[in-house]
């Protein structure tokens, strides 16, 4: 046989060929189910080319391993080829020379396996139990291989992005998301909100759940901004999904200084505030733990609806002769004088009344009932933790009661239990450090998980200040750049693989992008967030005009208001 | 070298004078006629070729006892001292080593030790360029050059045979890469020799 009549053996592998398998990368070389292993690169293959988040694929003899590039790292076949340069600038050398005498390794962690035989058949991938065997062949991830580790998107998978260098759609479990408590990470300016808003969509327009959003900061509900160079303006959700978004406020002026045109304003009279909820404001109050006495015996005596407007109205010294009346209680009189200078703060908020007219809790659930997401925002409350902390948990306490009520008469007579909600709270370290989070409401509906169809959307930038054991009841995390260790170190307390995972995490772009890990998602995976800002971008989450809400709904609000 | 080197194909070059498993030594029927370093040749006993690269050419006197003078006086040229002293061809002779690389039998090239060594007094021919693509097809009889070939002639009796494969197949670059990069793994040791070799093969 002659040279031309046979294919050039020494033609490099092609690399660029579409279709089946993804491009060769190299072959695994070592490591363990621990810790990873490691990936020798093939000299076709560039460190440069590979990012640390990466998907890929290492195809065993009868499994198929799913993992993320964690780690990229430079080695010499022997530490002496380094040290004794070769002439690289040589294009030859240099190519010879690569891949050979030094090449890239990179560290991938795998997380889930799939018999090879039955890869086309019905059998999903399931977690790993062990590893590749040595020199099994790496490939980078290809469209079909994201899709059965992540699915189609369907009514319960929603697209979120997609991964690094692959046109493909990695979807959430809606469905898997909303049974827990879930967490949305990152410091200030990585897009947080961005993701929260498309989160938010997905959760709204596939009815997964119903969303009580606390918008602190005014960006959810009619209009929000897009960070970056040439930063605009983008639909906010009402905006995008209409009838099923409700738009309330704190501060109606703010409104309508923004043209916000909102559903309801929320009012909060004294009698709706318990000395509990004056607990979680102490630090922001300044309210000692003597004050915080004072308040027990002011609410023993006056009862929990009457002490604050009492409080407020009466002068230091009748409080005191009252309360000693009453419950032979002696309150310093200094106390009750700070406290009640402590307690005017509240005064300045135009959303308290001494007694409400309206029905907040009973407004947002009728709208919940019907199966309409409540955005509530602040307005001018934006920067101010007591408001903040006071209206979220006043709120959510109550609407929190409602549902443990209608889960156990669910339970008891056998009805309908209510439909999932998910409550979103930015700035969540306010409301669950480990300081309070025994304490508040959220704290409460974190441990419970999906008891009572009620969970959690906590979004934050200091995750290491959320109690570890909120953190601990954090079902997925989506999580964009974080570099403070503590954060890093808190957001992945309890994870598998946490040291390659912390590799991933410290290294995303600064913007749009993610990790994604735990209960709705099958593995780990570094997500470019979605589009988010563009009128098809719109399209694809909004709701056509038509589509009604789901049918349970209307046994829903029977259930909850009679008929 | 290419043309001389296929004109002459036809002709045997030398003769087997010794022999071993790995290597062979033979005497060229010209002198000063051994084949370019690294080149590669055969021996041909009945339908059996043994393949093997020129590592070392040695020209010496024939008695081992009388010692060669000098015989210019500085003005004539190598050619003009050759011409007036025509019987120096019979008092020198010419041998060279070489390295076993493989075998050819039934029309197969195998790369890698022959079982018998190849008789004493068989022709040494020079390989085509051909035979010589065909047989480089493959590469993986390069460490046999390597593990008999000693260190201060290793990387240039390699760097030769693979630049003289690489002009066989007609300066193939990805030749000479793979070349490259299998002289990668058998060199990692050494890197300066390495790179030396490297340089010496550079497309």
């Amino acid at each position: 046989m002659s040279m031309s009549e046979r294919l050039d053996p020494f033609q490099p592998p092609d690399s660029s060929s579409g279709g089946e398998p993804g491009k060769l990368l190299g072959r695994v070389v070592g490591g363990s189910l621990k810790d990873g292993v490691d990936v020798k690169l093939d000299y076709n293959s560039s460190v440069e080319d590979i990012q640390v988040g990466k998907y890929v694929v290492l195809e065993g003899s009868r499994l198929k391993f799913f993992g993320m590039v964690t780690d990229v790292r430079l080695d010499a076949l022997n530490p002496e080829m380094a040290s004794i340069t070769p002439n690289v600038e040589d294009p030859f050398i240099a190519e010879v020379v690569s891949g050979t005498a030094t090449y890239g390794t990179i560290h991938v962690l795998p997380s889930l396996a799939l018999p090879l035989e039955s890869i086309r058949g019905v059998t999903s991938p399931e977690p790993v139990k062990t590893v590749p065997a040595h020199f099994a062949v790496a490939r980078e991830a290809t469209q079909e291989d994201v899709a059965s580790v992540f699915g189609e998107e369907t009514d319960k998978n929603f697209w979120v992005g997609s991964p690094l260098d692959l046109e493909a759609k990695v979807c959430i479990n809606l469905e898997e998301l909303v049974k827990r408590s879930n967490g949305i990470f990152g410091k200030s300016g990585t897009g947080k909100t961005f993701l929260t808003r498309i989160l938010l969509a997905g959760i709204i327009q596939k009815d997964a759940a119903v969303a009580l959003v606390f918008d602190m900061h005014n960006e959810h509900g009619w209009q929000g901004t897009s960070e970056g160079q040439n930063s605009r303006s983008v639909k906010g959700l009402k905006q995008v999904l209409g009838s099923k978004v409700a738009l309330f406020t704190l501060d109606e002026e703010s409104s309508r200084k923004r043209r916000v045109s909102t559903d309801y304003t929320v009012k909060i009279g004294y009698n709706e505030i318990t000395p509990e909820d004056i607990r979680l404001l102490r630090e922001s109050l300044s309210i000692t733990e003597r004050g915080m006495d004072a308040v027990e015996e002011l609410a023993g005596c006056y009862g929990d609806s009457n002490w604050l407007a009492k409080t407020l109205e009466l002068a230091a010294a009748e409080l005191q002769k009252e309360v000693k009346e009453k419950t032979q209680v002696d309150i310093h009189i200094g106390t009750i004088r700070a406290l009640k200078t402590s307690l005017s703060r509240l005064k300045r908020f135009d959303f308290m009344e001494e007694k409400a007219q309206g029905q907040p809790v009973q407004r947002i659930l009728e709208y919940l009932g019907r199966g309409t997401s409540v955005v509530l925002e602040f307005g001018r409350y934006a920067d101010d933790s007591a408001a903040q902390i006071l209206v979220a948990n006043i709120l959510s306490r109550r609407i929190h009661e409602r549902y443990v009520e209608w889960t156990e008469k669910a339970l008891g007579e056998g009805g309908a239990p209510p439909h999932p909600l998910v409550i979103v709270i930015e700035e969540a370290h306010k409301f669950l450090n480990s300081e309070v989070a025994s304490q508040t409401i959220f704290g409460t509906i974190a441990r419970e998980m999906r008891k009572y169809n009620v969970t959690l959307l906590v979004v934050d930038q200091r995750p290491s200040g959320i109690s570890d054991e909120v953190m601990s009841q954090v079902g997925t995390r989506l999580c964009c750049l974080l570099d403070n260790d503590k954060d890093v170190e808190s957001v992945l307390t309890g994870v598998a693989g946490r040291s390659e995972l912390r590799e991933v995490l410290a290294h995303l772009d600064s913007k749009q992008q993610a990790l994604i890990f735990g209960h709705a998602v099958p593995m780990p995976v570094v997500i470019k967030v979605r589009e988010y800002g563009t009128t098809e971008s719109y399209a694809q989450l909004g709701v056509s005009s038509t589509s009604a809400a789901p049918a349970d709904y209307a046994g829903m609000q029977k259930e909850m208001y009679g008929d | 070298m290419n043309d001389s080197l296929s004109s002459r194909a036809g002709d045997a070059e030398a003769e087997v004078i010794q022999a071993t498993t790995i290597s062979f030594t033979a005497h060229c029927y010209e002198l000063n006629g051994a084949p370019p370093l690294g080149s590669l040749v055969k021996a041909v006993s009945g339908s059996t070729e043994v393949i093997a690269a020129v590592s070392l050419a040695q020209t010496s006197s024939v008695d081992s006892g009388r010692k060669p003078v000098a015989l210019g006086d500085g003005r004539q040229t190598f050619e003009e001292i050759i011409h007036r002293n025509p019987h120096l061809s019979q008092l020198f002779t010419t041998e060279f080593q070489a390295v076993v690389v493989g075998y050819k039998e039934r029309d197969e090239y195998v790369r890698r030790l022959p079982p018998a060594p190849s008789p004493v007094h068989s022709p040494v021919y020079r390989c085509a360029d051909r035979e010589i693509a065909d047989f480089t097809s493959s590469l993986s009889f390069l460490d046999l050059i390597y593990a008999a070939s000693l260190p201060p002639l290793r990387e240039e009796m390699l760097a030769a045979f693979i630049r003289m494969a690489g002009q066989a197949r007609g300066g193939d670059r990805n030749f000479l890469a793979e070349a490259g990069r299998q002289a990668v793994v058998l060199m990692r040791k050494e890197p300066a020799q390495l790179w030396r070799l490297l340089e010496m093969i550079r497309a």
